[in-house]
């Protein structure tokens, strides 16, 4: 039998996952496992059980039953060897605080046991990354939240892990901060890491993940992959001015549609074409006296499936 | 040195340039005011002033510095980065021990050197027998001894679980004091004698200078073994087994043989080093259920150094208690206590040991239990107040009535011996039963293969 090539092993599998604090089973024969290279949103009510589950793979928790695997070490058997492979960023990170940023970010990079020779490469290459190029000389407790969220990334990514986990990175960030958080994590995917973020503002989870993992009550709710499934596929809503009993279906007919979630006055829809085609998809509908007021790009909608799968949806949805 | 990552670090915080210049100007300040104190000269007052500041900042401040060096990981919310870094226990113990300290040791050497250079030992009858450099021996040592001390009890309050404020630091400043003030009085005692230890006589100076240079090494084994667990590190549970039969074996030879026989003083210290050694442990070992799920499986599994691995110190030292009473009660009675005692202590010492070793197995099975229950949070509590039940309550209301309470008391002749070691034995079985009902309550755990998702 072949080996099977080391990319395409997931990066992360849980199985039957259980962890107790006294009286209260925080996580409940929980079991998934996410690809490399990805982005998966970990999303779920207060009190699901996230930070719990992003501590047990960091290693950092000793689940009381289950198994865990990150790059196919054991977790639970290889704590150390796995903190090698893992960067994270916990939600009440803290930093040293009377150290400058570049003094943090050696520190982090000798602890994380980079050869002492790469680790001036390693702070200059983290710090432009980051954005903080500028502010390697300013101690870390002169700095904004923003900017101290960004250095303890940079702490937890140093060493290149190939997997990153992050407990609610965006939380009091302001609105310009969490739009270059998400190209930053949009960033590190694309140099091959696997991101596995917890956050509660779902919009922004929408910018950069690829799948989303949503936890309820300790256990697994739902898991689905959010951006389209084919690489050549856009997300499209179409919004209508009157409602059409059967759009869901007549839309699914037409070429180059995929996967239809149709609602009273709008409907979101896979689609693999070029302008070309949208147009003459466009085309069609008007013909078919379709009341077509509007046909968007659009990005994957989060809130709806997330609310789907705690069980509570927020409108009415036609499969 | 230079290169452990964590004692860089600590330099860049404890060692500011600020601090650097400000402290030696602070220091001469000081110790100008004590040459100016005396009229009759300057030099002794200024050596013993510079003593004293190196007790104050380097042994006093430096033990409290060593026990913030763990607290304040956990205060700045910073220990988690730390455990999942790639650094060695033993690079963390020596980055933040001496790192921590470094500013006292800074300011601690410049006192030592000043004292070593004007000290005058003559003009003080109490230690006109030391050396200056053995007092100054006696002082690094004893600063070393407590910021060891210090930073143990930092790893174990860690591995407890709390977080401390700045004003849990105040028992460990009150130790230090303690520890001061008792090596201070061992300094004036042992000047001029010498201490018969193990049937031999030893230069007291000396013996006092290993005998703290040895114990600091048994504290920075500990705080090396506490942090390696920390670390996810798996150890076999040595650490204090070894250090019971070390300190039983160091207090032995303070008793001459010809007053206690050698197997008899070696096997009763022991036993009196390794009870109290083994409640201490097992007071702040880990007892929730997942350890001890942990440590079932194990010994189910067919992995014997996995097992060991999980098993608890206070257990290894508990059976070697056990196995050393049980050799001594049965096989040499006699020798168990020296005869020059008088005839109450003697029985205690004679008769107790099978029992008592048996009671600590029943005490930490009532910890346990506890620790099972609805409320583990309140283990220690509960079975205190339980402890105090079974060890002052009930055997004063039982002896009003003739009856015998504490099988611990049960001391009286050979018959009671065995009755003693009976009652504590039938007391162990209660509550091994009911730490295995407790145990077989939990609720089962679920395995359900189809329950897993994936993309």
């Amino acid at each position: 039998m072949q080996p099977i090539p080391s990319s395409r092993l997931p990066a992360i599998t849980v199985e039957h996952l259980v962890f107790e604090y006294p009286n209260v089973r925080a996580l409940d024969d929980v079991g998934f496992s996410i690809p490399r290279g990805s982005i998966t949103a970990l999303v779920g009510p207060n009190g699901a059980g996230k930070t719990t589950l992003l501590r047990c793979i960091a290693a950092l928790e000793q689940p009381l039953t289950g198994r865990i695997r990150v790059d196919e070490i054991d977790v639970l058997e290889e704590p150390r060897r796995c903190h090698r492979r893992v960067g994270y960023l916990s939600d009440s990170f803290g930093l040293y605080e009377s150290l400058s940023v570049r003094q943090c970010l050696h520190y982090a990079a000798e602890a994380n046991g980079l050869d002492p020779a790469t680790v001036a490469d390693a702070v200059r290459r983290t710090a432009d990354r980051l954005g903080l190029a500028d502010r390697l000389d300013q101690k870390a407790g002169e700095l904004s939240r923003g900017l101290r969220q960004r250095v303890a990334i940079g702490q937890a990514i140093i060493h290149d892990p190939s997997l990153v986990l992050l407990d609610e990175p965006a939380a009091g960030l302001d609105p310009e901060a969490r739009h270059q958080l998400s190209g930053l994590f949009r960033a590190l995917k694309a140099d091959g890491m696997t991101l596995l973020v917890s956050s509660h503002i779902l919009a922004e989870l929408a910018e950069y993940s690829t799948s989303m993992l949503v936890l309820k009550g300790g256990r697994i709710a739902g898991h689905e992959q959010i951006a389209p499934a084919a690489a050549a596929a856009i997300a499209l809503e179409l919004s209508l001015a009157a409602p059409v009993p059967d759009i869901g279906a007549r839309l699914a007919a037409l070429a180059g549609v995929g996967a239809v979630q149709a609602n009273r006055l709008s409907i979101r829809f896979e689609f693999t074409g070029d302008a070309a085609q949208r147009h003459r998809l466009l085309r069609e509908l008007i013909s078919a006296e379709v009341p077509v007021s509007g046909l968007a790009e659009v990005g994957p909608d989060l809130q709806a499936s997330y609310l789907a799968s705690i069980g509570s949806t927020a409108r009415e949805t036609t499969p | 040195m230079i290169s452990n990552p964590e004692f860089r670090r600590n330099l860049w915080l404890e060692l500011t340039p600020h601090r650097l210049i400000s402290a030696p100007v602070f220091l001469a300040l000081v110790l100008a005011l004590a040459a100016s104190s005396d009229d009759s000269g300057w030099q002794t007052p200024t050596a013993f002033m510079a003593l004293l500041v190196f007790v104050a900042v380097t042994v006093l401040w430096g033990g409290r510095q060593a026990y913030d060096a763990m607290i304040d990981e956990l205060r700045e919310r910073t220990w988690d980065t730390q455990r999942m870094s790639a650094l060695s226990p033993t690079a963390m113990v020596i980055g933040k021990l001496l790192g921590s300290t470094v500013f006292n040791w800074y300011v601690g050497g410049l006192c030592l050197a000043v004292f070593c250079a004007l000290a005058d030992l003559t003009e003080l009858p109490a230690l006109a027998d030391w050396s200056v450099a053995r007092i100054a021996l006696v002082a690094v040592f004893a600063a070393l001894l407590l910021q060891a001390a210090g930073f143990l009890a930092g790893l174990i309050a860690v591995r407890s679980g709390f977080t401390a404020s700045k004003g849990r630091s105040l028992p460990m400043t009150l130790l230090g004091l303690l520890l001061a003030g008792g090596l201070a009085g061992a300094v004036m005692e042992y000047a001029e004698s010498a201490i018969r230890w193990h049937d031999d006589l030893w230069p007291a100076q000396e013996f006092l200078i290993v005998s703290l240079a040895v114990f600091t090494g048994w504290l920075w084994l500990g705080a090396w073994r506490l942090m390696a667990e920390l670390l996810a590190v798996r150890l076999l549970p040595w650490g204090l087994p070894a250090f019971t039969l070390f300190l039983a074996g160091y207090l032995a030879g303070f008793v001459d043989s010809s007053d206690w026989p050698p197997l008899g003083k070696h096997l009763s210290l022991v036993i009196w080093v390794g009870i109290p050694l083994a409640y201490i442990s097992a007071w702040k070992e880990r007892r929730d259920w997942i350890t001890i799920q942990r440590f079932l499986r194990s010994w189910q599994a067919d992995s014997p150094m996995r097992a060991l691995q999980a098993t608890p110190e206070w257990l290894v030292v508990g059976l070697l208690t056990l196995l050393a009473a049980l050799v001594g009660v049965t096989a040499l009675p006699e020798e168990m206590a020296p005869a020059v005692l008088s005839s109450a202590p003697r029985e205690l010492l004679t008769l107790s040991p099978l029992t008592l070793s048996l009671l600590l197995f029943r005490d930490v099975g009532l910890l346990y239990y506890f620790g099972l229950g609805s409320r583990p949070d309140r283990a220690g509590p509960t079975t205190l107040v339980y402890w105090f039940l079974l060890w002052v309550l009930l055997p004063l209301l039982l002896g009003d009535f003739g009856l015998l309470a504490s099988p611990a008391l049960a001391t009286a002749s050979a018959a009671t011996r065995w009755i003693g070691a009976l009652i504590a034995a039938g007391h162990l079985a209660v509550v091994a039963f009911l730490v295995i009902t407790r145990l077989g309550q939990r609720q089962p755990i679920v395995q359900n293969p189809k329950h897993g998702t994936g993309l």
